[in-house]
């Protein structure tokens, strides 16, 4: 037992001297080259929201929807609307033949 | 070149005058980055925002200490700052391990050895840091400026801000914890 603590007590000595002569850490011959890229990339701007607001593509593409609803809408408007007037009489149609009711040509003076 | 005309030169950020500060310093920051960190790449690192601070403060030195001291006090608390935030991310591994989100040993830097280590010592140094690690945080200053820095009492006095016997004291505490952290150690080991 006490030889334990002997060889324990030895160990923990030894490992406390471990640091003894240790030689100083240097870095290597690049350092400042690569602390000046890292400053250099840290100083240049970063890209701002306006900065992305005010490029071009994004104005083209903006137009290119604008053109495209502006089209649409003018073709809807070009074209007549008949389908609902027929989808009515059809529906009237349909009805006089389920109720095997005549439809009569309603005649106004 | 006195110090004086030195600084303010290097105020009016003259790009040589800070390429010579860096050449000056950069050996001493980087030891002392290895002494705390042991990783080289981590050391490197922290050493390169060491004199990124330098350069954005520099406006704010006002020459109560050596430029010296200052960059070094700098130095300790850009490491300091990097061992909290290995602490807090290896807290919350070992809560993601636990939740099972993810391997602890995927979020853990792997474990180096301070450089300037010779080879023979390099096991038991090892198992050294581990244990200084564990010290609170004014005894590892304190001892690892002394004995991985081999600074002079004095001169941890001027980096820490502290007296010369707290430095004494935090030393005496130091290897103390770190004998019983030891023996503990190998008491399970052997």
């Amino acid at each position: 037992m006490e030889k334990d603590i002997h060889k324990i007590e030895e160990e923990v000595n030894k490992t406390l001297e471990s640091l003894e002569g240790i030689e100083k850490a240097t870095p290597d011959a690049f350092f400042f080259t690569r602390l000046k890229a890292r400053m250099d990339r840290e100083r240049s701007p970063k890209p701002s929201l306006l900065d992305f607001l005010l490029k071009p593509q994004l104005g083209f593409a903006i137009l290119g929807i604008l053109a495209l609803l502006n089209t649409g809408v003018f073709l809807s408007l070009q074209q007549p609307s008949t389908s609902g007037a027929q989808n009515r009489d059809s529906m009237i149609e349909q009805l006089a033949s389920e109720y095997q009711l005549e439809v009569e040509e309603s005649t106004y003076y | 070149m006195s110090e004086e005309s030195f600084i303010l030169r290097l105020q009016e950020n003259d790009p040589t005058v800070f390429k010579e500060l860096v050449e000056m310093h950069k050996d001493r920051v980087y030891n002392t980055c290895c002494g705390f960190v042991s990783h080289g790449v981590d050391a490197e690192d922290i050493a390169q925002e060491v004199f990124i601070e330098v350069f954005r403060s520099l406006k704010k030195y006002k020459g109560d200490s050596k430029l010296s001291t200052w960059i070094y006090r700098i130095a300790v608390n850009k490491c300091l700052d990097h061992i909290r935030k290995r602490k807090r991310k290896k807290r919350f591994a070992f809560l993601q391990s636990l939740s099972g989100d993810k391997d602890l040993s995927e979020t853990l830097p792997a474990t180096d050895i301070h450089p300037g280590i010779a080879l023979e010592n390099q096991e038991r140094a090892k198992i050294l840091f581990h244990a200084i690690d564990q010290l609170p945080e004014k005894q590892k200053v304190a001892f690892t400026l002394s004995k991985v820095e081999e600074l002079s009492y004095k001169e941890i006095c001027e980096i820490t801000g502290y007296s010369l016997s707290s430095v004494e004291s935090l030393i005496f505490r130091a290897r103390k914890n770190l004998q019983k952290i030891l023996y503990d150690y190998y008491k399970n080991d052997l």
